[in-house]
């Protein structure tokens, strides 16, 4: 998988590495079983501090992302065994819903833009 | 002279420079004169007429900078030719690294206007497959023989050479031999350790072109390392002969310039093949880190080397304090280049001077002042010729001659002359002895007039071997044939000097002549003789007799040589 980082992008890049990491498990350009870069390696890779990229698979492995042991780094989970959206995510739902009905939005064209994302997504290779 | 070697350095790097840079007309990982287009652009009419004004423009400035050498060789003096000749070589660095900057702004200016940007532009893009394969590395035992083989020079040398004035040279110049080869391991490590080179979103491809420098450039360090090491042994093996020295350093510098660009070209052209069809999709773009297409300038990269995207090997990172650091170091170090001549010149055009400041006399030539109170002065003495010698450190120049020098005869001593005018005044203080002249012609006798006048130093004559009784070492050398051939070992035995010629037996000195005894057998007639005196490189004085001598109608010539006192060093036929 390529992952492409801003570095003048105000999004910090532990989250653009995150970020990154489950685009690219949605797009099926990350594969369950397939190992991520140690740490070090893609530290070193990007040019930032070995914290950065520490922050980014804490995160990952915390939603249970990926799966991290000492031996064999970071590992994609195969299939993630959380079902649905973690509450962070629908609150950040619930906000662009809100921000969508105050743009004018109708909920046929919210959803239908929502669904053309979605395959968007899956077609990405 | 030096304007042909000069030469001979300077315009293979121009050639190098020129195909280097035309090179970069090519599309090579989607980039062209150092600016990344997508695929299609490649081939759009703006893109290609502008290449080919770039390699028109740079033909022209690379055959105007071939012809502006050529004044050179009608240049008389070498400080002239040098100013002339590093002026050049400054703009000659310069003059198509500008021309190539100048095409790659036209061409950014193209890929705004057309708008040729990928989505990635401006981006770091890190192919993640990439780094789970893992860096495959050859053994440290690859290196560490050629290190440790290059060792031996140093370590031999520094067991049996005697301490002296040629110890600490011929020790650095071994073990620089043998770090270099230890700083090639070292380079091997960080070719094996740099950025993957993305440029495309298959991972094979980026694999492929980073195994592709990885492997070249590897393989270069390997070789290059090895051949450091057979150099630095072959130095050592063949020190005493200077011709097998320069062939062996040429062969060295060819064989090594070889291997380094066949590693660049072979790295470029399989990159080129590999990429010759990407940049369709997502592709890396990092022009904005690029100044010029040339400089990388990347404040957020942490890495200090990185890989050039064009012209040869690698580059530095000018956004970190040792980037600027280095950078500015090695653009001082040029523009110093043209000074270099302007001081050779001040030294070669200011007139030597001597004079009587006081109750001092005062050598002068530039920086150099060598000040002797007359009271000092032991000895005085004028002297026509310069007897031959070498420089220890100084300045030897057409017009002057200034610094340590050791000349036969008289050993140790301070210069300040001007060669071209004699005579020379020699003056020798408690600890030292000097010799002293000025471009002015007369200027030099009318001082020693008058100081010979006023001083009480005594007259000054050349202690050396040249003062010797001629006949006398023929009669001697005539004695010493005489024993030799009537086999009167015994005799010719208590001529040696036995502590130096380590001889304890007749046997010995027997075995040690036969080899001069065997073409000639018997008595022969003696038919002519010459002897001349000689100071070796050590500071040996002795007398060399050539006898030339004939039987059955051949002639052979003999040397036979004296220390001082007439003691026996050796006999040679030649």
């Amino acid at each position: 998988m390529l992952l492409k980082l801003d570095f003048s992008s105000e999004v910090p890049i532990y989250m653009q590495i995150r970020n990154g990491v489950v685009m690219g498990i949605a797009a099926k350009k990350l594969l369950p079983g397939e190992r991520l870069p140690t740490i070090r390696g893609l530290a070193d890779e990007i040019g930032v501090n070995m914290m950065t990229v520490n922050k980014a698979y804490g995160l990952l492995k915390q939603e249970g992302v990926i799966s991290a042991d000492r031996r064999s780094g970071a590992v994609v989970v195969a299939g993630s065994d959380q079902a649905g959206l973690p509450e962070k995510a629908v609150a950040a739902l619930q906000l662009l819903v809100s921000e969508a009905k105050l743009r004018g939005l109708h909920k046929e064209e919210f959803i239908s833009l929502i669904s053309r994302l979605f395959d968007e997504t899956e077609g990405l290779r | 002279m030096l304007k042909i070697i000069m030469l001979a350095l300077f315009l293979p790097v121009l050639l190098i420079i020129y195909l280097v840079l035309r090179n970069e007309a090519k599309a090579k990982k989607n980039l062209i004169l150092g600016v990344t287009l997508p695929h299609d652009a490649r081939a759009h009419d703006t893109v290609l007429s502008l290449v080919r004004q770039y390699q028109l423009a740079l033909g022209v400035v690379s055959v105007v900078l071939a012809l502006l050498t050529v004044p050179t060789l009608f240049l008389r003096y070498d400080s002239v030719v040098m100013t002339y000749l590093m002026t050049w070589l400054l703009v000659m660095l310069l003059a198509p690294m500008v021309c190539y900057g100048l095409y790659n702004k036209r061409l950014m200016a193209l890929k705004r206007h057309f708008g040729w940007y990928s989505e990635s532009s401006g981006t770091t893009l890190v192919d993640t497959r990439l780094l789970t394969v893992p860096r495959r590395l050859v053994s440290v035992w690859v290196f560490a023989p050629a290190f440790l083989l290059s060792l031996i020079p140093v370590v031999v040398t520094v067991l049996t050479l005697r301490r002296g004035d040629e110890f600490w040279p011929t020790v650095s110049v071994y073990l620089l031999m043998a770090m270099m080869v230890a700083l090639f391991y070292v380079l091997y490590r960080v070719i094996c350790r740099q950025r993957a080179e993305v440029v495309d979103e298959k991972t094979e491809i980026n694999a492929a072109l980073t195994q592709i420098r990885r492997y070249n450039w590897g393989k270069c360090w390997i070789w290059t390392a090895w051949l450091t090491c057979a150099f630095n042994i072959g130095l050592w093996l063949f020190q005493q002969n200077a011709y097998i020295v320069v062939f062996l350093s040429l062969v060295y510098t060819g064989v090594l310039l070889f291997v380094l660009l066949r590693a660049e070209f072979r790295t470029r052209r399989q990159q080129e093949r590999l990429t010759a069809d990407s940049g369709r999709e997502v592709y890396t773009d990092d022009d904005d880190n690029w100044r010029l297409g040339m400089f990388y300038w990347n404040p957020r990269d942490k890495h200090l080397i990185v890989n050039k995207r064009t012209g040869l090997g690698t580059t530095l990172n000018m956004a970190g304090a040792a980037g600027k650091a280095i950078i500015l170091f090695t653009l001082l170090l040029l523009l110093a280049m043209p000074f270099l001549g302007v001081w050779m010149m001040s030294e070669e055009f200011t007139p030597v001077s001597l004079s009587l400041k006081g109750d001092a006399l005062v050598a002068r030539h530039t920086g150099t002042v060598y000040e002797l109170p007359i009271g000092q002065i032991k000895q005085l003495g004028l002297i026509e010729q310069l007897p031959s010698g070498s420089r220890t450190m100084g300045t030897e120049m057409s017009s002057v001659l200034k610094g340590s020098f050791k000349l036969d005869g008289i050993g140790s001593c301070r210069l300040c002359v001007d060669p071209r005018t004699p005579p020379f005044l020699v003056a020798v203080t408690e600890d030292r002895t000097y010799i002293l002249g000025a471009s002015e012609a007369g200027a030099v006798r009318a001082l020693y007039n008058a100081l010979k006048s006023t001083s009480t130093a005594a007259d000054y004559h050349i202690q050396s071997a040249f003062d010797f009784d001629k006949d006398a070492a023929i009669n001697r050398a005539k004695e010493v044939l005489a024993m030799l051939h009537t086999g009167d070992y015994a005799a010719l035995y208590s001529c040696f000097d036995l502590e130096t010629q380590k001889l304890t037996t007749v046997e010995k000195l027997k075995a040690a002549f036969e080899p001069y005894l065997t073409p000639v057998g018997g008595f022969v007639a003696i038919e002519g003789a010459d002897a001349t005196a000689i100071i070796d490189k050590n500071g040996t004085k002795y007398i060399q007799v050539t006898l030339n001598t004939k039987y059955e109608k051949k002639t052979y010539l003999y040397t036979v040589s004296f220390n001082p006192e007439l003691g026996l060093e050796g006999i040679h036929l030649k």
